[in-house]
């Protein structure tokens, strides 16, 4: 599941690609979120620091702790986890998209033209 | 939760490597990176907590006591180094039951179970182990006492990446299932970054950094753009500058400006953090400010 860039905080990683898992179903509404040990011993994480990003899960109410049983995905996570990510999408890929075209002096119609023609590839 | 306390520690040797003034507190149930360039003193930091050696001045206390008065706590703590060893002409096998005998809650079967799966043959002399199996024993050793406080100094020195990866798994596996205060010594910060949440930079006699891993990262900043343009940004605390064809790339600390869209930002890896806190001006290269 887990694969480790060296520009994000480790943690941030655990709560993205929790996140991802989630909006892509591979963790269901009601599933149970592997436990913070299992993905500590896993991937060779501090416990510490894996809490700490699910925690991020948490607060933004996509998983719940239920005492004594771990984390649960909560209902409605994946349409939530959807549309956060989607609130992020300008930020995180078009305005490094533009900002390439921009270096490369592409015009603005050239880069529709561009998006097009590899939507029709795809 | 045993509390280890050094207060203006000071320690002089003949050969002029130097503890200046080194005050720490160890008291959570956390993994510490001990970092520090060659001869910075780490190992004889850790010889002075487990009382191998005395400080030339200032005290080590353990739960407010001084510790030199309090011999019989010494098992709360654990030392694995290069120069700790064990008699040359035991076995493994031996070593470890004699542990039992004196360290009643020494896991013993743990121990013997973990030096079998990492490939370490009980019935052989101790004195017969290469140095990487000689390092691995004692790190699997150190972990398996009931210590409070675990004091691993380079426990990858001399072995392989698979076996480096087994004593990292090792670490993480008994910490996860017996949360303590473990401090590791390394050189390969990269490999240690995501075990640790606590980073202790020992540089110029003192602990310059006592920090958690997240904080101390998120305040620190590489960004680069084109030179002209990062010419003229007021940054805080650079730490290194580097120029070359035509873009400026700068590592710092703090809090940044708002950056021109030309401009892009990253939080640097522990590494290089830890090479442009610890690396003297003089000998940088590429410096053009």
């Amino acid at each position: 599941m887990f694969h480790f860039n060296d520009e994000e905080p480790i943690y941030q990683q655990i709560a993205d690609q929790l996140m991802a898992a989630i909006m892509t179903g591979s963790l269901a509404e009601g599933d149970q979120v592997p436990s913070t040990t299992a993905i500590a011993k896993g991937y060779q994480i501090n416990p510490a620091t894996v809490l700490k990003g699910m925690n991020q899960l948490v607060d933004l109410h996509l998983i719940e702790k239920r005492r004594g049983l771990g984390m649960f995905v909560q209902t409605g996570a994946q349409q939530q986890a959807r549309t956060m990510r989607q609130a992020a999408f300008s930020r995180d890929f078009i305005k490094p998209l533009l900002q390439e075209a921009k270096r490369l002096a592409l015009t603005n119609d050239q880069l529709l033209k561009l998006i097009q023609e590899a939507t029709i590839s795809d | 939760m045993t509390k280890l306390e050094l207060q203006h520690v000071q320690k002089h040797f003949n050969t002029g490597m130097v503890l200046q003034d080194i005050n720490l507190t160890i008291d959570q149930p956390q993994i510490y990176g001990l970092f520090g360039r060659n001869q910075a003193g780490k190992t004889t930091l850790f010889r002075l907590i487990t009382q191998q050696i005395s400080p030339d001045s200032g005290a080590i206390l353990l739960d407010n006591q001084l510790l030199q008065h309090n011999a019989n706590r010494a098992q709360e703590m654990t030392l694995s180094t290069q120069n700790s060893v064990f008699a040359p002409n035991l076995t493994l096998a031996e070593i470890l039951k004699w542990a039992q005998k004196f360290q009643p809650t020494f896991q013993h079967n743990a121990a013997k179970k973990t030096a079998i799966a990492m490939g370490l043959n009980l019935n052989q002399l101790y004195g017969r182990l290469s140095t990487g199996a000689q390092i691995m024993f004692k790190t699997i050793f150190a972990l398996m006492t009931s210590a409070e406080i675990v004091l691993l100094d380079e426990p990858t020195l001399g072995l392989d990446a698979a076996a480096r990866d087994k004593i990292y798994q090792l670490i993480i596996d008994n910490f996860t299932d017996h949360p303590r205060s473990i401090v590791i010594a390394s050189h390969l910060i990269d490999e240690i970054t995501n075990l640790i949440t606590q980073v202790l930079i020992l540089n110029d006699g003192v602990i310059s950094v006592d920090t958690p891993l997240d904080t101390l990262l998120a305040q620190a900043y590489i960004l680069s753009g084109p030179e002209n343009t990062v010419k003229t940004l007021t940054l805080p605390d650079k730490l290194k500058v580097t120029t070359l064809l035509g873009t400026t790339t700068v590592l710092g600390q703090g809090t940044l400006p708002k950056l021109p869209a030309d401009v892009t930002l990253k939080q640097p890896n522990l590494q290089n953090l830890f090479i442009g806190l610890t690396q003297p001006e003089n000998t940088m290269r590429g410096v053009t400010s």
